[in-house]
């Protein structure tokens, strides 16, 4: 057989598979549970950081000209206040810490203007993702109470105040995580849930018989995986879409991070041979996807060797490249070596399950 | 040239001989029985012969290829009807042939002709799920005819089926050896084996008891008063009594 030919006949057979496999897995209650899970899953990492941002606003406030007023900003409990001795150090931090709050610089003739009884214009920073409205809203709310505190009114001025994240920065983290955790949880139990049920219902044998092969069966299972995988990309992306600057960067990234959940559940489903293994393996194999994560954030509190480690584990770099895709400054020395991380994650993942199947078969 | 040539054909399983250096050759056309306790390397020597499984030595060809050396070349020439209804319980009987369609290349006419050859083209829009056992059956049996195949493996085809139904997958049978087809048949059932097949095999401990065709197995015997039965039970006793003696 020509090999044009051998390679149409085994386009066929994975198309014809992964079709079967898409529409029998909307109609199997097992996959659609797992589904709707992932939806809530991804609910909540959307809901969550709003949900966060109620009460006293916290503000970022650097005094430009010492001003009497900053101890009764700071003191009355009507905004939680970070002071700041420069507006450099000021909008470091800010860049560092801040998710959707505003950073204040008074002026230095604050005290002058509201003694004449005038108002004080007072710039104000916020992060390029914070919407306008959001902005309008806090602006209002925050001007009202300093108001209330200084005892004249005050506008603030968000002109020219747009300030960008950089990929160490903080900001986004629940919205990082949540996309992460959603993509690897739902690829590695979706893809070997899809081959325990032919193994459970014995249709792997026929498959088998047929003119399909284990390599064939193996990829076809993995789109499938990268197809339900994918929708829920797509709808967590564009519930946090307001946060991305750099979208080629995070659609490489979100592509890369799909093929590496899906070829993990690819193995598992090669190796597991019923559920109870699939249920505690997933429960274990969580830990060291999930740490590497949270680690990232809590690095302070580790040794700088152990950090070093796990900056280059595939979920860390997956967190870090997702970060930086909501940065507007992007070091290709940075990003392409942890790009280069998850393909090489990727091809060791499927190259397991390629020779696992190909032993199999003989 | 027969369809099925097998050649002291051995399986092993961790250091235990499933199927001995068995040999015997099926002609074109033929329903060939194959029987045997359960555990007599049946299942074993059907998988080897559908290139599911690599035997331990030995040599076999199915329909002119190696089973082992020419194993993707055989799949398209042989159906095979496994003894659990393995069939995607979710899609209807005209969705699952459509896929197994789609696999082999097998344009959609075909479709629409096995499922009256098996009498389920009234049926063909339901889910299989609804599907009664017999059903189901005759759905594995289309499904395994859809490419055409030169060789029929059924293992166990009328299990668990009602007499009505049993006799309806004899028929197909009866009707698509007549046509050409050649069919490798496992049974429990005796009686079956003797209305339908031209030889029989009778299997024990992965050897070849005996192969003839069941009259001249009867002749040699003890004549007409003789059943098939009863000749499997005298050649496969010794087993029934090792399998009493393990559990002891």
């Amino acid at each position: 057989m020509d090999k044009t030919r051998k390679f149409s006949q085994s386009l066929r057979i994975i198309l014809a598979i992964t079709s079967k496999d898409i529409v029998d897995a909307a109609r199997n209650k097992t996959i659609l549970s797992l589904l709707v899970s992932a939806l809530f899953l991804s609910a909540f990492f959307t809901i969550m950081p709003r949900l966060s941002d109620t009460g006293t606003p916290l503000v970022f406030l650097a005094d430009a000209g010492h001003s009497a007023y900053t101890s009764s900003i700071s003191g009355r409990g009507t905004l939680r206040v970070r002071r700041y001795a420069s507006v450099d150090e000021l909008k470091t931090d800010f860049i560092q810490r801040a998710d959707n709050q505003l950073a204040l610089v008074l002026p230095a003739d604050f005290d002058q203007t509201l003694a004449a009884g005038g108002i004080p214009e007072i710039q104000a920073y916020a992060l390029n993702w914070v919407s306008a409205k959001i902005l309008a809203e806090k602006s209002a709310e925050i001007e009202s109470r300093l108001a209330a505190i200084v005892g004249g009114p005050v506008q603030i001025n968000l002109d020219g105040g747009t300030l960008y994240m950089l990929p160490e920065s903080n900001g986004g983290f629940l919205e990082t995580t949540g996309i992460i955790i959603i993509l690897l949880t739902t690829g590695m139990l979706l893809v070997p849930h899809l081959m325990l049920e032919e193994k459970r219902t014995h249709t792997m044998e026929a498959l088998l018989v047929s003119p399909a092969n284990g390599s064939q069966i193996a990829v076809s299972k993995t789109l499938t995986g990268m197809f339900y995988v994918s929708i829920f990309a797509i709808l967590v992306v564009a519930a946090n879409a307001y946060l991305v600057l750099q979208w080629g960067l995070l659609v490489s990234i979100i592509v890369l991070t799909i093929l590496v959940a899906v070829s993990i559940g690819l193995l598992l489903g090669i190796l597991i041979v019923n559920r109870q293994q699939l249920t505690i393996i997933t429960q274990v194999l969580l830990i060291p996807l999930v740490v590497p994560v949270l680690l990232r954030i809590f690095g302070d509190l580790l040794p700088a060797w152990l950090t070093n480690i796990v900056r280059w584990l595939p979920p860390a770099v997956m967190f870090d490249l997702l970060r930086s895709s909501f940065s507007n400054h992007v070091e290709p020395a940075q990003v392409l070596p942890r790009l280069a991380v998850l393909v090489v994650s990727f091809i060791i993942l499927f190259g397991i399950s390629a020779w696992l199947i190909q032993r199999s078969e003989h | 040239m027969p369809t099925i040539e097998v050649n002291s054909l051995t399986r092993d399983f961790n250091g235990h001989r499933c199927v001995d250096g068995i040999s015997f050759t099926v002609e074109a056309g033929e329903i060939f029985g194959f029987l045997g306790p359960n555990g007599a390397g049946k299942t074993t020597t059907l998988r080897m012969l559908t290139g599911q499984l690599r035997p331990t030595s030995g040599k076999a060809r199915v329909a002119g290829f190696d089973v082992v050396t020419e194993r993707e070349a055989l799949k398209p020439h042989i159906g095979v009807v496994f003894e659990f209804q393995n069939v995607y319980e979710r899609l209807t009987a005209w969705d699952n042939l459509t896929f197994t369609a789609r696999l082999y290349g097998v344009p959609k006419n075909r479709i629409e002709q096995v499922l009256e050859q098996v009498g389920l083209a009234e049926r063909s829009r339901e889910p299989v799920k609804k599907f009664s056992n017999g059903m189901k059956q005759r759905l594995l049996i289309a499904r395994a005819l859809l490419p055409e195949p030169k060789v029929l493996f059924l293992d166990e085809p009328t299990r668990g089926l009602d007499p009505h139904m049993a006799r309806g997958i004899r028929e197909i049978v009866s009707t698509l050896a007549q046509a050409g087809t050649t069919v490798f048949l496992t049974t429990h059932y005796m009686d079956e084996a003797d209305r339908l097949c031209k030889r029989v095999a009778i299997l024990d401990l992965g050897r070849i008891m005996a192969l003839d065709t069941p009259s001249s197995l009867k002749a040699a015997h003890g004549g007409a008063e003789i059943t098939l039965e009863d000749i499997f039970l005298k050649l496969t006793g010794t087993s029934l009594y090792r399998d009493e003696e393990s559990v002891k």
